[in-house]
C-alpha cells in the first residue's frame, strides 16, 4: 500500500497577535522572527499515515510539501518520524488552494499511491480545499473529517467525525482522506536516532513547472485585500461611594449612550 | 610503683588460637562480602575517579555535618560512629602492644586513651545505640516506618557486643583487684555491679572466660555480617562520599552521540559504575524521601525508593549474573526484560521530580537520585520517545519558536516597552555584560515585570550593558531536565557560537535556571563565560556604592531560596545582605532545605491537581512565617507561587522578586509596592 502524506509549511499559528504583521503588496502575513511550522491537521495526517502502515504491517509512505527550499524543513521532520521517501516540489510566487491542488496533482502521476492524505485546513489560510479538489481532478473519492483509517481487504476503513459522533466509511482505492484532529492522531515524538537517520536521507527535488509542463495552473480566486481586524474596546470606569451609588450611575449612563 | 597497663588474655590464654580462627573466619566473610557488594558495579562504565584527593578526604571529615542536619540522628550516628572508631583504634592498639611486640600500651597512653576515652566512647556509643532503639521503636519518625526487624536486631546485636565488653572489663577489674581499675569508670561500674553474683573467685575466672569467649563472638560475628546487613553503610557510604564527584551535584553528563549506544539509562548497567556504587551506600535512612517535595504531595516518587528499586535492580542481576559483560564494545539493543521503566521504576516516578537536589543535599551518604533520574528520562525521551504530552509541548515549542511556551500572547518584545535606552542597550555592540533575560521573564505578563525592574536597576547604577531583545533565544534548561540532551546539546551549540561571534564573555541574569546552566552545563560544552546573578550583581552595586536603599521596611518578609539558585550553586547569602533592610523573617525551610515551588524539572508545564500542588506547599509554610510578602529570585518560582498566593493564600500574601523590591528602593520607579 502506497501512502501520500501532504504537508504543508507554514508560518507559526502561534505568532503572539504583537509580533504579527502583514506585507500589503504582497498580501500575505510577514515572516519576522516567526518561525515555519507543519500546519498542525497536517501533522495529525502524517500521523495517520503512520498508523496505517503499521496496522497494515506494510506499506510505503511518502511526504510532500510545495514552496519554496525552506519547506524541507517539514519534510526532514517527517522522515525523523520514518516516513519512506520525501519529495519537495520548489515553486515559484503565491500559491493559493487552487494551484497546490493543481500542483499536488500533477505530482501524484510520477507517484504511485493508494491513499492521500491531507489535514483538513491549512493553519494559516484556513480554506479546506485542496483534499477535495485533489480528489477531484484525480477523479477519485474523497472523505473528509477522518481520524483513524485502516486498510482492509483491498478497501479502506475509516473513522469520520461528524457533529454527534463519528460515522465509519469504507472507501475504494485510490482515495483521498482530509484529516482532522483527535487525542488518536497527535504525530509521534521522533526518536533521536531516526532525528540523525533523517538528517542524513535524500529529499527528492522536483519542480513545479516541470511537473505541469509549462503550463501554469488557475489560480480561480484573487486575495483583494488583508489585514488585521482591530477590536476597539473602549472602557469608562464608574466612580462611586458604595452599590447603589455605582449601579444609579451605570443606569444613567447607559441610558445616556442608549444601551438600554 | 608498677607501670600502668594491664595483661593482654588475662585468664583466657588458652583460647587465643581460637580467638584468631574466629578472626580469621570472620575477616574472610568480610571481605568475600564486601567483593560480592561492590564487583557488580562494574557493569556500570567506569567513572571512579581519586583525583583531588585531599579535597576528597577533607569531604568524607566534613560529612559529620550532613549527619546534624537532623539534631537527634546526628548524634546518635556520630557517638556510633567515633565509638566504633576509637574502639577498633583500641584493638589495633592491643594488636601492636601483643602480636607486634611493640609495648606501647603501657604508661600515661595506657591510662588516658586505652583505658579513658575508650570507655567513655564506649559508654557514648552504649547511649548512642539507646537512643536509636528508641527512635524506632518509641518516637518513629515517619520517615523509619518502614523498619525492618532485621535493623532492630542488628542495634540490639550491637548494644550486647558493648554490654559484653564491659562486663569483661569489669570482672577483670575486680578479680584482679586493678589498680588502675579507676581509669576505666564504666567497665570498674559494671564489674562493681556484678560482683555480688560472682563473689568468689573461681566464679568470677569461669564469668570472666564465659563473657570472653562471648564478647569475642559477637564481635568477630559482627564483622562478619558487615557487608550482608545494613552495617555495610559504615564502610560503603564513607567511601561513596570520599568518590563523590566534585563539581555540579546533580547535573547530568553531556552525551557523545558519536559513541553512545544506547541514550540514557534503559537497563542497570547503563548507569555508571559511580552511580551503581551510590545505590549500594544507601542505608533506607528516609531523609531524602522526608524533604522531597514530590514525596511530600503523595506523588509516585520517593528518592529512597526509587534507589531501593534499583538497588534490587542491582542485587537481582549480580544473582542472575546477567549484565556481567563489560559495556565496551558498541552495546546493543537492551533486552526488553531488562528495561528499568516501567517495570522496576513506574513510569510517573520518574516525570513527578522537580529535580531541586533536595533529596541529595539532605543524604548522609552523598547519593545522587537526581542525575539518575535524568538518566531514565533520556532513554524514556531519546530511544522510546514517549514521556509526558505537555512536556512533548515544551520540548516541540523550543523547537519551533525558541521558547518552551505555547500558547503565549507576548512578544518578545514587550517588557522593554516603556523602558529608556533600549535602542542603546540593544545595539551595544562594545559593552560587556550581557543581561540575560530568560525565556520565563520575558514571556509573561507578571515575569517581565521582573526584567523591567532589573533593566531599571542596571540603569540606575548606570552600568554599561546590552541585551538581545527579540534575538534572544532559550538556555535550554527545560529540555536538558526533561532529557532530550539530542536537543539541549544543539542549543547550547548555537548559543556558544552567538556568544562567541558577538563577543559575549560576562553574562547576568535574574533566572537561576540560565544563570546555572551557563555556569555549570555549559561549561561541559566548552563555555567559559563569566555568569552573575542579579542578586549577586545587585549586592556589588550597592557595595560599590553605585545604588544605595532607601525607604522604611513596613512589610514583613519572607525569602524563598530557588533551587537552582541554592543548592545548585551555593547562593544563599547574597540575596539576603541586599534584604538586610528587609523585615525578615526566615522559614525553618530554608537556605539548602528550602522547599521547591514546584516548578524545575519540566514540572512547570504539567497541570496538577490543587491538592497536590507542590507550590501550595510551599505556600502554606510561607503563610506559616507569617510573613506579608515573599521575596524570591527566580521568575519560575515566582510563576508558581504567584499562582498559589492567589489561590491558597486568598491574595493575604504578595509575592516579589529581589529586583522589584530594589527598585522600589532606589526610588525610579512606580512599580510593585511593597
Ligand atoms: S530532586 Fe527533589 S523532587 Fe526530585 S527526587 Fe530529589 S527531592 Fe524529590
Ligand atoms: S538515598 Fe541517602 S537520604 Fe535517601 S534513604 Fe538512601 S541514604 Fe538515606
Amino acid at each position: 500500500m502506497n501512502i501520500v502524506v501532504c504537508l504543508k509549511q507554514i508560518l507559526d499559528p502561534e505568532i503572539p497577535a504583537q509580533d504579527f504583521r502583514i506585507d500589503q503588496e504582497r498580501k500575505e502575513p510577514t515572516q519576522g522572527n516567526a518561525s515555519l511550522v507543519i500546519s498542525p491537521f497536517d501533522e495529525n495526517a502524517l500521523e495517520v499515515a503512520l498508523q496505517m502502515r503499521e496496522r497494515a504491517g506494510e506499506g510505503r509512505v511518502t511526504a510532500i510539501s510545495i514552496g519554496s527550499s525552506s519547506g524541507t524543513l517539514a519534510l526532514r521532520k517527517a522522515l525523523a518520524v520514518k516516513a519512506d521517501q520525501a519529495v519537495h516540489v520548489a515553486a515559484e510566487g503565491t500559491i493559493n488552494s487552487f494551484t497546490a491542488a493543481a500542483i499536488l496533482g500533477a505530482a501524484l502521476k510520477k507517484l504511485e499511491f493508494d491513499v492521500v492524505l491531507c489535514g483538513r485546513q491549512a493553519g494559516d489560510w484556513d480554506f479546506g480545499v485542496v483534499g477535495p479538489l485533489l480528489a477531484e481532478s484525480l477523479g477519485i473519492p474523497c472523505v473528509p473529517f477522518v481520524t483513524e483509517a485502516s486498510y482492509a481487504g483491498g478497501a479502506i476503513q475509516a473513522k469520520r467525525q461528524t457533529l454527534d459522533g463519528y460515522d465509519l466509511v469504507k472507501a475504494p482505492l485510490p482515495v483521498v482522506l482530509t484529516v482532522t484532529n483527535a487525542s488518536t492522531n497527535n504525530l509521534r515524538y521522533p526518536k533521536v536516532k531516526d532525528v540523525m537517520m533523517a538528517d542524513r536521507k535524500e529529499i527528492l527535488a522536483w519542480e513545479a513547472a516541470t511537473l505541469l509542463g509549462g503550463e501554469s495552473p488557475d489560480a480561480s480566486i484573487e486575495v483583494r485585500d488583508l489585514f488585521i481586524p482591530v477590536h476597539k474596546v473602549e472602557c469608562e470606569l464608574i466612580e462611586g461611594d458604595n452599590a447603589t451609588e455605582k449601579a444609579l450611575k451605570l443606569a444613567r449612563r447607559m441610558r445616556e449612550l442608549k444601551l438600554v | 610503683m608498677d607501670i600502668p597497663t594491664r595483661e593482654v588474655y588475662w585468664n583466657v590464654h588458652a583460647y587465643v588460637l581460637l580467638m584468631y580462627a574466629m578472626a580469621a573466619v570472620s575477616v574472610g566473610a568480610f571481605l568475600y562480602g564486601f567483593y560480592r557488594k561492590i564487583s557488580p558495579i562494574k557493569i556500570g562504565a567506569h567513572d571512579i575517579s581519586l583525583d583531588r584527593w585531599p579535597e576528597r578526604l577533607r569531604g568524607v571529615y566534613l560529612w559529620e555535618k550532613r549527619f546534624f542536619r537532623q539534631k537527634t540522628a546526628g548524634f546518635m550516628h556520630f557517638v556510633m560512629l567515633w565509638g566504633a572508631v576509637l574502639l577498633f583504634l583500641g584493638t589495633v592498639v592491643v594488636f601492636i602492644h601483643e602480636d607486634l611486640r611493640i609495648r606501647i600500651m603501657a604508661g600515661s597512653f595506657y591510662l588516658v586513651f586505652q583505658s579513658l576515652i575508650l570507655d567513655i566512647a564506649g559508654f557514648l556509643a552504649i547511649v548512642g545505640m539507646i537512643v536509636a532503639l528508641a527512635r524506632r521503636h518509641l518516637f518513629r519518625p515517619a520517615r523509619l516506618a518502614n523498619g525492618t526487624a532485621a535493623d532492630s536486631l542488628l542495634l540490639v546485636l550491637l548494644l550486647a557486643l558493648l554490654v559484653t565488653g564491659f562486663l569483661v572489663q569489669g570482672v577483670r577489674i575486680v578479680a584482679t583487684r586493678d589498680l588502675w581499675g579507676a581509669w576505666s569508670p564504666v567497665g570498674l561500674a559494671f564489674g562493681v555491679g556484678i560482683s555480688p553474683l560472682i563473689a568468689d573467685p573461681g566464679a568470677q575466672l569461669l564469668a570472666h572466660k564465659s563473657l570472653w569467649l562471648l564478647h569475642a563472638a559477637l564481635a568477630f560475628a559482627t564483622i562478619g555480617i558487615i557487608p550482608y546487613t545494613k552495617l555495610g553503610h559504615l564502610i560503603v557510604a564513607p567511601v561513596n562520599v570520599f568518590l563523590r564527584p566534585l563539581d555540579g551535584t546533580g547535573i547530568p553528563r553531556p552525551i557523545d552521540f558519536e559513541k553512545e549506544g544506547v541514550l540514557g539509562v534503559a537497563t542497570i548497567s547503563d548507569f555508571t559504575a559511580k552511580q551503581l556504587l551510590d545505590l549500594e551506600a544507601c542505608t533506607a535512612c528516609g531523609r531524602c524521601e522526608e524533604r522531597c517535595p514530590a514525596a511530600r504531595t503523595n506523588k509516585p516518587l520517593s528518592p529512597r525508593q526509587l534507589i531501593l528499586d534499583l538497588r534490587s535492580e542491582l542485587r537481582a542481576r549480580r544473582a542472575t549474573g546477567v549484565g556481567s559483560q563489560k559495556p565496551d564494545q558498541e552495546k546493543a539493543e537492551p533486552a526488553p526484560a531488562d528495561l528499568l521503566v516501567p517495570r522496576a521504576i513506574a513510569d510517573e516516578a520518574i516525570w513527578s521530580c522537580t529535580t531541586c537536589l533536595a533529596c541529595q543535599k539532605e543524604c548522609p551518604a552523598h547519593i545522587e537520585p537526581v542525575p539518575k533520574i535524568i538518566g531514565l528520562r533520556r532513554y524514556q525521551v531519546m530511544e522510546v520517545g514517549e514521556f509526558p504530552a505537555k512536556l512533548e509541548e515544551a520540548s516541540n515549542s523550543l523547537e519551533k519558536r525558541g521558547h518552551p511556551f505555547t500558547g503565549i500572547s507576548v512578544s518578545r518584545a514587550a517588557w522593554m516597552e516603556g523602558l529608556d535606552d533600549v535602542d542603546a542597550h540593544l545595539n551595544a555592540k562594545e559593552a560587556g555584560t550581557l543581561f540575560w533575560v530568560g525565556c520565563s521573564a520575558a514571556l509573561n505578563e507578571r515575569t517581565m515585570k521582573i526584567a523591567a525592574a532589573f533593566y531599571r536597576v542596571l540603569t540606575a547604577a548606570g552600568i554599561e550593558f546590552r541585551i538581545l531583545g527579540t534575538k534572544e533565544p532559550c538556555c535550554g534548561d527545560p529540555v536538558r531536565r526533561i532529557g532530550n540532551e539530542y536537543q539541549y546539546a544543539s542549543i547550547v551549540q548555537q548559543n556558544l557560537d552567538t556568544f562567541k561571534s558577538q563577543n559575549i564573555t560576562s553574562i547576568v541574569t535574574t533566572c537561576p535556571h540560565c544563570f546555572s546552566a551557563f555556569k555549570n552545563d555549559y561549561a561541559q560544552f566548552g563555555g567559559n563565560l563569566n555568569v552573575t546573578h542579579h542578586s549577586q550583581f545587585i549586592l556589588d552595586l550597592m557595595r560599590s556604592g553605585k545604588i544605595s536603599l532607601a525607604g522604611t521596611a513596613d512589610k514583613k518578609l519572607t525569602y524563598h531560596d530557588p533551587c537552582y539558585l541554592g543548592r545548585y550553586n551555593d547562593v544563599y547569602e547574597p540575596p539576603r545582605a541586599v534584604l538586610a533592610g528587609a523585615r525578615l523573617v526566615e522559614m525553618p525551610s530554608s537556605r539548602s532545605s528550602s522547599t521547591c515551588c514546584g516548578g524545575g524539572g519540566g514540572r512547570f508545564w504539567i497541570d496538577e491537581q490543587p491538592q497536590s500542588r507542590v507550590s501550595y506547599l510551599r505556600m502554606q509554610e510561607i503563610i506559616d512565617s507569617r510573613a506579608e510578602a515573599v521575596v524570591t529570585a527566580c521568575p519560575f518560582c515566582m510563576l508558581m507561587l504567584d499562582e498559589a498566593a492567589k489561590s491558597k493564600a486568598k491574595g493575604q500574601v504578595e509575592v516579589i522578586d529581589l529586583a522589584e523590591w530594589v527598585l522600589q528602593r532606589i526610588g525610579t520607579s512606580d512599580a510593585v509596592p511593597v
